[in-house]
């Protein structure tokens, strides 16, 4: 269980670095408010004025051309990875100056799972994870 | 979604979608001698499956041949597509904002 996107812009590398780190360019494309500690390990939130906050915490910082976060998705436990998806960012620079942005996002599966083991099923997360994912690239390729 | 969810979620009923998955058509007698439990606990684990729509039994002679059903594990992915969705509208902001004011 997967999200993976890809994106072609005119702009270099560096360019859109700085549009997925810094928090004053971020506003300008995702969230309302947000705060980045640019580091590995460093907290940071984005902050919806209609959805609230969701917490992340930066996992891997290569300028400009790698980025990692978690994205946290439950409120109630700000900075719990077991409860967050990651979401991986690689720029490749084009020939012509350009772009290629490659976005993505797993972990879906533990989410789910998360939700499962809240409402009292009986499983055993990691495994659980595991087989989701198996048997949705299973499906995938069939 | 979630009688899918809730069925997959029991280490014994994925074990169960494995052995179908590896043989098609399978009796409660096929089944049992790969599994450490009674036949009666094999065939509540079968009902919750096929309640699920995971699994799909057909009569035939004197035996219930059972045989994985993949298709309801398709709303997993369905559960997926908001947030597919979510980054669409937000790298389109992204190149609009990256585009835009060059």
């Amino acid at each position: 269980m997967k999200i993976e996107k890809r994106l072609e812009l005119n702009v270099p590398p560096e360019r859109v670095w700085s549009a997925i780190t810094d928090p004053g360019e971020l506003v300008q494309w995702f969230p309302d408010r947000a705060e980045v500690d640019l580091r590995p390990g460093g907290n940071g939130f984005f902050e919806w004025e209609n959805h609230g906050r969701d917490y992340m915490r930066v996992v891997l910082v290569e300028p400009p051309t790698h980025l990692v976060w978690k994205w946290m998705n439950d409120n109630s436990a700000p900075y719990d990875d077991a409860v967050a998806t990651t979401v991986e960012w690689t720029l490749t620079p084009t020939p012509n100056g350009g772009t290629i942005l490659d976005l993505v996002e797993t972990g879906f599966a533990t989410q789910k799972a998360h939700e499962a083991n809240t409402r009292g099923w009986n499983s055993e997360l990691g495994e659980l994870v595991d087989y989701l994912d198996k048997v949705l690239v299973l499906e995938a390729k069939s | 979604m979630d009688a899918v969810f809730a069925a997959v979620a029991d280490p014994t009923r994925r074990e169960i979608l494995d052995q179908l998955r590896a043989h098609d058509e399978q009796s409660i007698k096929d089944l049992t001698p790969h599994f450490a439990m009674t036949r009666q606990a094999l065939t509540k684990h079968l009902d919750v499956l096929e309640r699920a729509d995971l699994v799909v039994a057909e009569v035939r002679g004197r035996e219930r041949l059972h045989r994985l059903n993949p298709e309801p594990l398709q709303e997993l992915d369905a559960w997926l597509a908001p947030y597919s969705a979510a980054w669409d509208r937000r790298l389109s902001r992204l190149k609009d904002y990256l585009e835009g004011r060059q």
